[in-house]
């Protein structure tokens, strides 16, 4: 029974690869220069050879081009965190920071310092109004204080995984309050 | 005997047909696609980022207290004296400055050596006054 199964075995195989090259090999190089603009087609089919085939069309059926564009990142929104913080408000003569510590210990937005009234939202968007003009920005203090766009940290939030990229518009750093308490303040800008 | 001779060479014709197969596939793939990798990178922004970070840091312009240089402060005595600042680079760089409180400060090659594909980043900074920290952009073009 072995010894009678052999030969259609063999034929079977003979055929599958016959067919297989073909199909997989001999088929697309023919409809690839069939469908090719090469200037043999318009030539006369029966004096070109099969090396002048394949010099004159090697253009495949699929092609797969991968490009890799290095994205440089210009750290901006490191640079307009520290500036923000850096500033002075010219009515109280405190810096950003430190307002920012004040108000954090108050738990208000809006204060009175040294008799001076002190709203943080307006000194804030004033100041990044001149530090990235055209651009928005979300200032989150501790979690009580959201100035600017208050969804923007969500909406540039990535998917799944891409926290690389996530760097370019996110900048952390930790404010010290005046009852030496430790509070993170969090710059996202679009 | 002749059991073993049948059925060695059905065995390794069955294992030849898989590799035979394995090699059409395989073959078949690499006829079918044709694959290219191209490298776009931009070596004049990536310079131009480097350039100015060394520029936002250097110390012929940065406000410095007790010996500390503050990256991105410039001191506006220093600006005044000298908006260049101390590093030098290979291309022609514009350099604008502008804060708040209306103070401007530019450094421009001359025209002829601008190129005609410009690079722009702007960077915000601080300019430290006699009495206050104030914000503004920095524009630097090559």
């Amino acid at each position: 029974m072995k010894g009678s199964g052999t030969i259609p075995t063999l034929i079977i195989f003979v055929v599958i690869v016959v067919t297989s090259l073909l199909v997989f090999l001999v088929l697309p190089n023919i409809i690839s220069v069939w469908e090719s603009s090469c200037d043999f087609v318009s030539n006369v089919v029966s004096t070109v050879t099969l090396q002048q085939v394949k010099n004159a069309c090697t253009k495949s059926p699929v092609q797969i081009e991968v490009v890799i564009k290095p994205e440089y990142l210009p750290l901006v929104a490191d640079h307009a965190l520290r500036a923000l913080l850096e500033t002075t408000d010219s009515s109280s003569g405190k810096q950003v920071q430190e307002l920012l510590a004040y108000g954090v210990q108050n738990k208000k937005p809006t204060f009175s310092l040294d008799g001076k009234n002190v709203e943080l939202e307006k000194i804030v968007d004033d100041k990044m109004n001149s530090l990235l003009p055209d651009r928005e920005y979300s200032l989150v203090v501790s979690n009580l204080f959201n100035f600017g766009n208050p969804n923007l940290g969500d909406l540039l939030r990535p998917a799944s995984g891409d926290a690389g990229n996530f760097t370019k518009y996110k900048s952390s750093t930790t404010l010290t309050t005046p009852d030496m308490k430790k509070v993170q303040v969090v710059l996202f800008i679009r | 005997m002749k059991g073993q001779l049948h059925f060695a060479p059905e065995i390794m014709i069955k294992a030849l047909g898989f590799i035979f197969i394995a090699i059409t596939l395989i073959a078949t793939l690499f006829s079918l696609q044709q694959y290219s990798i191209t490298y776009e990178g931009r070596p004049e922004l990536r310079q131009l980022i480097d350039y100015s970070e060394n520029y936002l840091s250097s110390k012929c312009i940065t406000y410095e207290d007790h010996g500390t240089f503050f990256k991105g402060v410039f001191d506006k005595n220093k600006l005044d004296k000298n908006v260049g600042g101390c590093i030098t680079f290979s291309k022609p760089v514009t350099i604008i400055i502008k804060d708040q409180k209306g103070g401007s400060w530019s450094s421009r090659p001359a025209s002829s050596l601008l190129s005609l594909s410009s690079q722009r980043l702007t960077y915000p900074i601080v300019v430290k006054y006699s009495d206050q920290f104030v914000p503004g952009i920095m524009e630097v073009t090559i």
